[in-house]
């Protein structure tokens, strides 16, 4: 969620200083005229219709105030934009936080890796044996303390044993992971169809 | 003869530079400074990259190493105790290892190791 609205924050952000800088331009540009000609700020004003806009905006807040039921189309509109600003306010505030696995801490200093790439050297050992096809691993973990849950889940032929190719999918990989406080979870899978085994 | 800018070097980026030696020293790591150059520590306008040297209120100084793990990788725990247990001992040659506090590592990939070519 976080990760969207940070998208969201940048794409908006890169929008508005873009038409923030046009527009600084234009302004920059209509100030150097006089007067109330053309070349000049309320020239500018008048070509991109300020006096219609204030209109138009005049009219649609006096319908806002008006008697009478309340207009869901507005309402709806009301509580969308406050999602949308709370929203680019958690995606322009909210830290990226570092996903870290902390295998230990103590008194000596701790050992941590980075969540992905505990991940994918996980994937790169349980796919070594020659009947895995594929392995994915999710890496959770914890908030406070260290340790963490890893989910491996691996393909292979139809052929192939699963409780045996686990394992030895197991064994590949307890190097890496026995010094971790991990909670570690293999599974296996038979793909249904296009799979390849090398 | 030792530098000008040695001889007036904190303990805190001596120790530093020891860390760094030890990095660049093993084949199985590579120092990160991180995408945004944030695992640095400032040695008179030279940044020392996958080092964090922080001086504790106690007077210690807690060094955290950064690195990339040069593939392929038995135990991280195995590398990490083989990378404090360098750095203590150039600490302790050096005479700074009453300076030195707590050492943490942190892995943030793996990486391919490097092919030098052979000189001609």
């Amino acid at each position: 969620m976080v990760v969207v609205c940070r998208a969201l924050a940048s794409l908006v952000g890169f929008v508005l200083l873009a038409a923030l800088a046009i527009a600084g331009l234009a302004v920059a540009a209509f100030s150097l005229g006089g007067d109330d000609g053309g070349w000049s700020l309320a020239g500018l004003a008048r070509l991109i219709g300020l006096p219609e806009l204030s209109d138009t905006v005049g009219d649609l807040l006096d319908g806002f105030q008006a008697d009478g039921g309340v207009d869901v189309v507005a309402a709806l509109s009301g509580i969308g934009a406050l999602l949308l600003a709370v929203a680019l306010l958690v995606g322009a505030l909210v830290a990226r936080r570092e996903r870290l696995l902390v295998f230990s801490r103590d008194s000596e200093g701790s050992l941590s890796a980075r969540r992905r790439a505990l991940a994918h050297a996980v994937e790169a050992l349980a796919e070594q044996p020659r009947d895995v096809s594929a392995a994915r691993a999710k890496l959770r973990p914890h908030r406070r303390r260290s340790g963490g849950r890893l989910r491996l889940r691996f393909d292979h032929a139809r052929t192939a044993d699963g409780d045996k190719l686990e394992g030895t999918v197991r064994d590949r990989i307890a190097s890496l992971v026995e010094a971790t406080s991990l909670r570690v979870r293999v599974r296996d899978r038979v793909p249904r169809r296009g799979g390849r085994v090398r | 003869m030792i530098p000008a800018a040695s001889q007036t070097s904190t303990e805190r980026v001596r120790l530093a530079r020891l860390a760094e030696a030890t990095l660049i020293a093993s084949a199985r790591v590579v120092a990160t400074a991180g995408p945004d150059g944030r695992w640095v520590t400032a040695d008179a306008g030279r940044p020392i990259d996958g080092v964090v040297a922080v001086a504790e209120p106690s007077g210690r100084v807690e060094i955290g190493l950064h690195a990339d793990a040069v593939w392929p990788v038995d135990s991280l725990e195995a590398l990490a105790e083989h990378l404090r247990e360098q750095f203590r001992n150039a600490a302790a040659a050096a005479g700074l290892g009453g300076a030195l506090g707590s050492i943490a590592v942190c892995f943030h990939d793996m990486v391919e190791p490097v092919a030098y070519p052979e000189p001609a």
